[in-house]
């Protein structure tokens, strides 16, 4: 191996905050050769961002490096000023930042935003820039690139984004690239293609990656090197094999332990006999009306197709699907928060499909949601206390002591210390507010909970609990669920039966054993394929 | 874009159909006559005068039967006659309009131009001395009465110190430029005359200013915030990554968003210009639609107030029209339908 390119050494980071200084990130070390992949992987609030971060000498305005050294290519970068900084960002170091929906500017092309690299490193102008960002443009795989050239982010698709942000990244052949989760915010199989490119492109150029994620078998597939962070501390590093297949640090266990793959058992035991059906949904279709062309011409999109499924009594039925699969609209449909435009509806053995009024007043309290994100979907300005107990307010359920009591009964029912009544959710953890949704759900006893992509926003071992919990609740309260997921590993864990959706078409149904042991459909295994499973593709 | 203007401005005539019925109907509704203003107090105790005009002005005929003469009239582009200045309301209008639309719209300039400029530089020194000052400008701008502050600028700068020019459009014995455009700065730069320009200007500048300051201090905060809020954006960071100096990122990044929600305050604030024209014309003398408008309405000339109305209307569709279009512009992911 060659000479390090990139030494951090001892590095602390603080923020100042209302309550006194906060440490991110406490005397972390890691070391990247030249054209070595080094993976950073950490839970939320590791401090992993903190720490590229301070590599590239980003911080927000409110941080600061309060110890230890950054040693790139043998020149301290604490010690440049903020001018030599700008000639090593984009040129020598290059960043994929996270989100693709917001590092874009959604006021200017994106080939300007490329082409912008090249400019303000006076690599080239005008004419030749574009030129130069239309072929990276070609490079990262978007067709018709000197068309895509002069359109605006909302114009292309989260995964092109991304490869936009991976165009900007490389544009000038960085020594290092640091790529902050760069496929958190996509599908799996994107995901993979995108991570291919991004594999490949590097390879090419020689550069060497820092690689920060939250999965650590996508760590362990795409890095040589894994450095396990929590709380602002490097816990575990080593090759990716051995932290991967025998790992020293207790975290490092518990964070294997807890991811979900493939490999993962049913957390859930079959029912039962034959439950009979609480929901039936018989080709179910919903329509939306988009505006197309220069006309505006009204044509029907199809966002949910002849969805056909039932949900026994006490069972867990999964639907996993890709964005756009059709997923969320046929919850939506299900909670009736949406009217189908064809189809079917029926809870326990009743057509549901056209009712309202009182009738869907009395349905509501027997169907109930919780939604993906915790923190959108708790207002912040009601008590933890008042969200749980808003149902039943509403649907008038006993005398407000009676209601009181019940929140506290139901904090508990979620694991939940009753105390937290009194809370506003910003005072709680993504964790602990997701069990506040939970409870929330639960507050009117209903019959059937849809989950929309309840765990997804969750670090591993949060995400682990909270599917503990609604296993445990389906076993005491006979719960029925309607799990949505994109994540398969997740699905396989919990569900009874599963759906598998794309293009608001129900592809394929089975048993998780069936049908992850044996996918029958393309696309199905082209989903199990995509998934990372800790090891590196064979070569 | 062209399927939305046509359609926004085929709706254009309903609006205004719902104006004129309004303010016809409201300005009637005021139980006091307005004969006086016809036929001059001293011919009220004249019966055969009273008569006489009370039926050359259509005032025998019913409420409903007026309302309909006076539609079918503004169908032909006839306002009806003022009772206070015996000419067409139209003929009023059009000398008095140009008057008015100059001092909003040097009014417009001065507050989005020093409003970006102060919300740029009060953001940037944010928690700074500068950036008090200019918020506690901007307050006082979009809270203290116009009036007032007309009332206090004539009192120290032209009573007391004597550098800003006397109320009214150009100094006295001072001829108007040939008409052409109606504003007395542009038509006295056509006709070559610099200094009827500089007087022209030099009246026009503190009436447009004190109508600026509600907008001006709104334009302020609402810059300042939007600066502070898009340069904590993700993509800011992402620019800053590529090597882009702090400076370069805001004038090629954050400046376009922060300033893009002036364009629809702008559009808004149409309305408030033209109502504040009322009060600074009436403090400054001069003469446009706003006192046009105090005049009419003083005397019940009743075609004079609908007019009005007509016109501000107009302007106000007008300009919310023009905001949509232009934040079409700016704004890629906005989709006018």
């Amino acid at each position: 191996m060659t000479d390090a390119l990139l030494e951090v050494r001892d590095l602390s980071v603080a923020f100042r905050t209302d309550r006194g200084d906060v440490e991110a990130v406490s005397g972390a070390s890691l070391t990247v050769h030249a054209g070595q992949t080094v993976a950073v992987v950490g839970e939320s609030g590791s401090g992993k961002s903190t720490l590229t971060a301070a590599v590239n000498r980003l911080l927000a305005p409110n941080g600061r490096v309060t110890g230890g050294s950054v040693t790139f290519d043998g020149v301290d970068l604490l010690a440049r000023s903020e001018k030599q900084m700008n000639g090593v960002r984009g040129k020598r170091i290059g960043l994929v930042p996270q989100d693709p929906m917001s590092n874009l500017n959604p006021l200017r092309s994106v080939g300007s935003q490329i082409a912008e690299v090249f400019t303000v490193h006076r690599e080239a102008r005008g004419r030749e820039a574009k030129k130069k960002a239309t072929e990276l443009l070609e490079r990262v795989g978007i067709a018709d690139a000197g068309r895509r050239y002069a359109q605006y982010p909302h114009e292309f698709s989260g995964g092109m984004r991304q490869r936009v942000l991976i165009a900007m990244g490389l544009a000038l052949r960085p020594q290092l690239l640091i790529a902050d989760e760069p496929t958190s915010a996509l599908d799996v199989t994107v995901q993979k293609t995108v991570l291919d490119q991004l594999a490949e492109l590097t390879a090419t150029m020689g550069t060497a990656v820092l690689l920060v994620t939250h999965d650590l078998a996508l760590a362990a597939e795409r890095a040589d090197h894994v450095v396990v962070m929590r709380k602002g501390r490097v816990v575990e590093e080593g090759s990716a094999r051995t932290v991967l297949t025998s790992p020293t640090a207790d975290y490092t266990r518990l964070l294997i332990s807890a991811a979900p793959s493939l490999a993962t058992s049913s957390m859930v035991t079959p029912p039962e006999g034959t439950p009979e059906p609480i929901i039936e949904v018989t080709g179910l279709r919903k329509d939306y009306p988009v505006r197309t062309g220069a006309l505006g011409r009204r044509t029907p999109f199809t966002a949910a197709d002849d969805v056909t499924f039932t949900i026994p009594r006490g069972t867990t039925v999964g639907i996993v699907g890709e964005s756009g699969s059709g997923k969320s609209t046929v919850a939506k449909m299900v909670l009736k928060l949406e009217q189908p435009t064809a189809g079917e509806l029926a809870f326990e053995g009743t057509s549901v499909t056209g009712i309202g009024g009182k009738e869907l007043f009395a349905f509501r309290r027997r169907v109930q949601p919780v939604f993906q994100n915790p923190y959108a979907a708790l207002d912040s300005r009601y008590t933890v206390g008042d969200a749980v107990r808003e149902p039943l307010d509403v649907h008038e359920v006993g005398t407000p002591a009676q209601r009181r009591a019940k929140v506290a009964e139901l904090l508990q029912q979620v694991a939940l210390d009753p105390e937290l009544a009194r809370r506003y959710p910003h005072e709680l953890s993504g964790g602990q507010r997701q069990r506040v949704a939970i409870a929330r759900a639960l507050a009117l006893d209903p019959d059937v909970v849809v989950l929309d992509e309840a765990v997804s926003a969750l670090d591993v071992l949060v995400q682990a609990q909270i599917l503990e919990l609604l296993v445990s609740l389906q076993q005491r309260l006979g719960l029925s669920f309607l799990f949505i997921s994109h994540d398969l590993a997740v699905v396989r864990m919990i569900c009874h039966v599963v759906h598998v959706m794309k293009g608001g078409r129900i592809l394929e149904s089975g048993s998780p054993a069936e049908l992850f042991d044996h996918p029958q459909h393309a696309y199905t295994q082209a989903l199990l394929a995509a998934i990372p499973v800790g090891e590196a593709a064979p070569a | 874009m062209l399927r939305f203007t046509l359609r926004r401005l085929a709706l254009i005539p309903l609006l205004l159909w719902g104006i004129v019925t309004i303010a016809f109907f409201l300005s009637r509704s005021v139980s006091s006559n307005p004969l006086v203003t016809i036929v001059g107090e001293r011919n009220l105790g004249n019966p055969d005068v009273v008569a006489a005009a009370t039926r050359r002005w259509g005032l025998d005929k019913s409420l409903p039967e007026q309302y309909w003469v006076y539609l079918s009239n503004l169908v032909h582009g006839d306002l009806g006659t003022s009772f206070r200045t015996k000419s067409p309301v139209l003929d009023d209008l059009g000398a008095r309009l140009p008057a008015t639309l100059e001092l909003a719209f040097t009014a417009l300039v001065i507050a989005v131009v020093l409003g970006t400029l102060g919300g740029v530089v009060a953001a940037r020194n944010k928690g700074r001395a500068a950036d008090g000052v200019l918020r506690v400008a901007a307050l006082a701008g979009s809270s203290l009465p116009v009036f007032w502050v007309g009332l206090i600028f004539l009192f120290v700068f032209y009573a007391t110190l004597g550098i800003a020019p006397s109320p009214g459009r150009l100094s006295a014995r001072v001829i108007p430029p040939p008409d052409v455009t109606g504003f007395y700065t542009v038509d006295s730069l056509l006709a070559g005359d610099w200094p009827l320009f500089t007087d022209a200007f030099a009246h026009l500048l503190m009436p447009a200013f004190i109508m600026s300051l509600a907008l001006l201090g709104t334009v302020i905060r609402l810059v300042r915030s939007q600066m502070l809020e898009e340069q904590g954006a993700d993509y800011v960071r992402t620019a800053r990554a590529k090597g882009m100096a702090r400076g370069q990122v805001l004038n090629r990044h954050v400046l376009k968003n922060a300033i893009t929600p002036v364009v629809t305050l702008i559009g808004v604030s149409v309305g408030l210009l033209i109502m504040g024209a009322v009060l600074i014309e009436t403090i400054f003398s001069w003469n446009g639609i706003g006192t046009y408008a105090v005049e009419s309405s003083r005397g019940l000339d009743f075609p004079a107030i609908t007019g009005v109305c007509l016109v501000g209307g107009v302007l106000f569709l007008l300009g919310n029209l023009l905001t949509d279009i232009a934040y079409a512009t700016i704004d890629p992911r906005v989709r006018l339908s």
